[in-house]
């Protein structure tokens, strides 16, 4: 009986340990496909011809580099290592944080790869799939350092696994750029080796009050409702007491539990309390519910801002026009004016990015690209690939990037970077409207009732 | 008059809840099987309906039937070829079944749906009916007209027609109805489909009221346990009255206390009636 | 001599392979702690996950507001548990099979909200972040190790003693045991008591291990029923089933997201319900040797069990 049990285990246990150490068989669907590419690119700069893989029309400095790849020899290779939610619940997400890392692969080895101290790197990245689910991405990310030795790590998609694989990559003392966790809560810990691109939570609605507040009439009483986990709570938070900052009366300030599919009673509440705007912070399928119920209980208010939902192609797809008027903040738009030397514009970005892939990116997509960039900076300063002197040059960094400024703060925050706050407008098109430097098109205010659209 | 408002969104919300347990009772009920993929088989409803409207243009509440065919359908052949063969094991291998079915529905649904959020719209979905101050949305209106019909209906079928009292008799006595020549093979398939369809009918009506994606389901299949033993076990009406309550009681927490303990109410609220009165609501007195 | 084995992999320097039996080796407690009420006692209990949750924040709490050391904050999360469980069983453990069962889903449930909407002592939403662990992972391999071996034991030892026999007649007829004068709910107490107090410290250890908790992930109801199945599929009344399944379960997924990543929960799936079929009464059923896998085992196993 024993016997036959350790034979069971021992196999099962020799299968995982193939299935999971086994670099190249199992591997090869996730990996990044950008190791084929550059290799077989022979004096594409030189010429100044688009090759296969996105090429943009971008910056100068492309050509003085771009001569080491045309010869298509590296120095050698950086492997990085990234779990991601390839299925699960957000694995629309996790792809497109996986499509902003490959491009990134993609332009710096098509120009020459990382230049460390004078040597060429190529970089490659090594995907597993955590599921969505954050105790994977611990485990992953265990074995992406342990196993197969990656140099530095690109974070996973959410607050939740980003929390988890830190707590991992910080114990191993591997600098992580973490692209798509936005909760302050992450940087909290006192961590050395997490750089976070994207703006904190805190401040995902803040600049709709702000819009809000510059039209007429002005709105003087908000309700908020956020879901109970530690990103909405943040946000919902951070909004309520920016409220009330400004001199707005918060007239109800909730949270409800995660899985919450039904908000009439606390939508009539809100109703009976006379806001004029709602601030709702969750998560797509409750910003749907949000929307459906205040429309069917005929709540007419003169603004709404949701922090998750609005930017995704679903969320107009499902309401239709009830989804205009709604605003939102996301972290990047192609139209803002921000550029730097690898990638070019944001224009160019979504361009190069449209080329490759065939849609035009949204902020999910540049924020991985940005910390690919950023890191790839950080190497470049440091000279070389040592982790602690790359961590310290990550911990320096102060630069313009295509994403928007980059700096981090004594917690690894990008605690400057303002958000864009965009409304749909006109069957579902997303408008950056404010700030003013960043908007193409007018805040619409207040939002038409309900039976007069 | 507020607290009217908040009971009628209790009753509303509670519609929903017990079209969801109407069809986990019958299965629980007759065959003694929880069934945790019910959830997925609601999350398949929620889709016929979906697609049906977005790539045909079918009115949501018209594809009801349509989804509830499709999922009977489904439903049958899984008790036939599956669950029937492990049926007379002890009540925690069919559990185990039901949960090896759902993470594979589940997944192929995430496979070739993606898991985005889906929602259909009406154009029902507009204003609400507005009366003495209160305010009745109209789809959810109809939602909750729409489950009472359909438990209703479950109900005479079972007490009037000769298959439902054919069902109703192999839950009493198994070997006694098997002398009577009843087929229980099929009695169960047609059982676990009639279960399924209820299933399909709920995930439209949820789709029509909220939305859905494939891993939405699960929260329901914890409805349904939740409310059927409220209710009380093996009963369609305890699932209605069950569904009603917990509703109401979820809505007006919400309401006056907060959303943030809703559930912690509700489930409260659900211990004590275990404890108080085991046999649930409308169940009958044997433990 | 296993034994032995496992005691040196930890020696191996193989970081991942020690996450992933660590883990292993949690779930396999919690299923033998399961086991210990639904298998051998026959009261399934659905709300194991509040053993699991209130160990974790018991421990996570004590170590970031109190500044507890580690092995105060762990034992004090078992030790909750177990009082938890007491009290809590003195009043559900007079329901039965169903009802039971819903009754402890409920309470698992709403502790979770309670957990989840007190902030000011728990964190709320938010969650817990305890300190990083300046010892090694091993410690933690260990730790869950040394779990199991304590629990297979008492589990073993148990069996062969009164609370043990007591235990399975209580499950057999419970009405018979009481009539005979077993005292049927001081032994069901003792066995929900041992239960939570394992599933407490596994909680607790496991807090410390990833060292950030939340509500929702640690009081999950899909963590209750991973728990159930692992232990239904390994061979729930026996002494070695569960830790066989949870085992056999976690190895399984994670050979499979290896090799069809996209698919694999589908292929879990598939595999469960095929076992379901042709071993409904546990892996451990084949492994002993008291049956053999043949086309004819299938057949009689099935006619034992379909309509």
């Amino acid at each position: 009986m024993t016997r036959r049990f350790l034979g069971v285990a021992t196999l099962t246990l020799i299968l995982a340990a193939c299935g999971g150490g086994g670099a190249a068989p199992s591997a090869a669907p996730v990996s990044s496909p950008a190791s084929a590419a550059p290799a077989s690119k022979p004096a594409a700069a030189a010429s100044g011809a688009a090759s296969a893989s996105a090429k943009p029309a971008a910056s100068g400095a492309a050509a003085a580099s771009g001569a080491a790849a045309a010869s298509g020899s590296f120095d050698g290779t950086i492997l990085l290592g990234a779990p991601l939610s390839l299925t699960g619940s957000t694995s629309n997400e996790g792809k497109l944080t996986k499509d902003g890392y490959d491009l990134w692969v993609d332009i710096i080895n098509s120009k020459g790869g990382i230049n460390v101290g004078g040597k060429h790197y190529k970089v490659e990245v090594k995907y597993y799939d955590d599921q969505s689910k954050q105790d994977q991405a611990a485990l992953l990310t265990d074995k992406l350092i342990s196993q197969d030795k990656v140099q530095f790590l690109l974070g996973p998609y959410g607050t939740a696994s980003t929390f988890a694989a830190s707590a991992i990559s910080e114990r191993n003392k591997v600098p992580m750029v973490d692209t798509a966790g936005a909760a302050l809560s992450i940087f909290e810990r006192g961590f050395k080796y997490i750089f976070g691109v994207l703006s904190p939570g805190v401040k995902y609605l803040t600049g709709v009050e702000d819009a809000w507040l510059a039209q007429s009439p002005k709105p003087t009483k908000a309700a908020v409702l956020s879901a109970n986990d530690a990103f909405s709570l943040e946000v919902g938070k951070a909004a309520s007491d920016y409220a009330k900052q400004k001199g707005m009366d918060v007239v109800y300030d909730q949270s409800y539990p995660a899985d919450t599919k039904d908000l009439s009673s606390a939508l009539n509440q809100v109703k009976a309390g006379g806001a004029d705007v709602l601030i709702g912070s969750g998560h797509l399928d409750d910003s749907l519910v949000m929307m459906k119920q205040v429309k069917s209980l005929g709540i007419n208010f003169k603004g709404i801002a949701l922090s998750v939902g609005p930017s995704t192609p679903e969320f107009s797809k499902a309401l239709g026009p009830d989804a205009d008027y709604v605003m939102s903040g996301v972290q990047w738009v192609p139209e803002q004016k921000d550029k730097d030397a690898i990638i070019g514009s944001a224009q160019d970005y979504a361009q190069a990015f449209n080329k490759k892939y065939g849609y035009v990116p949204e902020y999910h997509n540049a924020e991985a690209t940005a910390g690919g960039v950023v890191l790839q900076m950080a190497i470049e300063k440091a000279g070389s690939l040592d982790r602690d002197k790359v961590r310290d040059a990550l911990a320096a960094t102060d630069v313009d990037t295509f994403f928007g400024h980059v700096k981090f703060d004594s917690k690894g925050l990008n605690s400057d970077k303002p958000m864009v706050e965009i409304q749909l407008q006109n069957g579902g098109k997303l408008i950056p409207v404010w700030p003013e430097a960043a908007a193409t098109g007018k805040v619409q205010w207040p939002m038409p009732a309900w039976n007069s659209r | 008059m507020q607290i009217l408002q908040f009971l009628i969104d209790g009753l509303l919300l509670g519609g929903v809840y017990a079209a969801v347990a109407v069809g986990f009772a019958l299965v629980f009920g007759i065959m003694n099987v929880i069934n945790l993929a019910h959830g997925a088989l609601i999350m398949l409803g929620a889709y016929v309906t979906f697609w049906l409207w977005k790539l045909v243009g079918i009115d949501p509440f018209l594809s009801i039937p349509i989804s509830m065919v499709c999922i009977f359908c489904l439903g049958w052949l899984i008790q036939r070829f599956l669950i029937n063969y492990v049926i007379r094991a002890p009540m925690l291998i069919t559990f185990l079944m039901t949960f090896g079915l759902e993470l594979l529905i589940v997944d192929l649904a995430l496979n070739f749906f993606s898991a985005d959020n889906r929602s259909v719209t009406t154009p029902l979905s507009g204003a609400p009916i507005q009366f003495a101050g209160i305010t009745l949305p109209v789809v959810h209106f109809i939602t909750l007209g729409i489950a009472l019909l359909l438990t209703g209906l479950l109900g005479l079928f079972l007490a009037r027609t000769r298959t439902g009292n054919a069902i109703r008799a192999t839950s009493m006595d198994l070997d006694a109805a098997r002398l009577v020549g009843i087929k229980i093979g099929q009695v169960y398939a047609l059982t676990f489909a009639i279960g399924g369809a209820a299933a399909g009918a709920a995930g439209s009506l949820i789709i029509l009221n909220y939305s859905m994606n494939p891993g939405g389901g699960e929260f329901y299949t914890l409805i349904g346990f939740v409310v059927c033993v409220l209710g009380g076990l093996g009963s369609i009406s305890g699932a209605l009255v069950g569904g009603l309550i917990f509703g109401i009681v979820q809505s007006m927490s919400q309401a006056f206390i907060g959303p943030a303990f809703q559930n912690a109410i509700a489930f409260g609220l659900l211990v004590v009636i275990l404890l108080l009165r085991p046999s649930g609501i409308l169940g009958k007195a044997t433990a | 001599m296993i034994v032995l084995v496992l005691l040196a992999v930890p020696f191996a320097h193989n970081s991942y392979f020690l996450h992933l039996l660590t883990l292993m080796f949690a779930f396999a407690v919690m299923a033998e702690a399961w086991n210990l009420m639904g298998g051998f006692t026959g009261y399934p209990d659905f709300g194991l996950v509040v053993f699991f949750g209130l160990g974790a924040y018991t421990t996570g709490l004590l170590m970031t507001k109190q500044k507890a050391p580690f092995p105060v904050a762990f034992l004090a999360g078992g030790l909750l548990c177990c009082a938890f469980a007491i009290l809590v069983g003195l009043l559900l453990l007079r329901l039965r099979g169903h009802y039971f069962a819903i009754a402890t889903l409920g309470i698992s449930q709403a502790v979770r909200e309670i957990v989840a909407n007190w902030p000011s002592v728990t964190g709320g939403g938010t969650g817990v972040s305890l300190p990083i662990p300046d010892f090694e992972n091993n410690v933690f391999y260990y730790i869950m190790f040394g779990l199991l071996v304590i629990i297979v034991a008492f589990t073993w030892s148990i069996s062969r003693q009164r609370l043990g026999f007591g235990l399975l007649a209580i499950r057999e007829d419970e009405l018979a045991a009481q009539v005979l004068g077993v005292n049927t709910l001081r032994y069901k107490v003792t066995a929900y008591a041992t239960s939570g107090f394992f599933i407490g410290l596994v909680g607790g250890a496991y807090a410390y291990w990833v060292t950030f908790i939340d509500p929702d992930t640690i009081f999950n109801v899909g963590f209750s029923v991973e728990v159930i199945i692992m232990a239904v599929l390994g061979g729930a009344g026996s002494i070695a089933g569960p830790l066989i399944g949870a085992f056999v379960l976690t190895g399984v997924s994670e050979v499979l997201n290896a090799y069809v990543p996209s698919l694999h929960v589908t292929v879990l799936g598939a595999i469960i319900v095929l076992v379901v079929l042709l071993i409904p009464n546990g892996v451990i059923e084949y492994l002993g040797f008291k049956r053999k896998f043949t086309l004819r085992s299938i057949r009689s196993t099935l006619a034992a069990t379909r309509i």
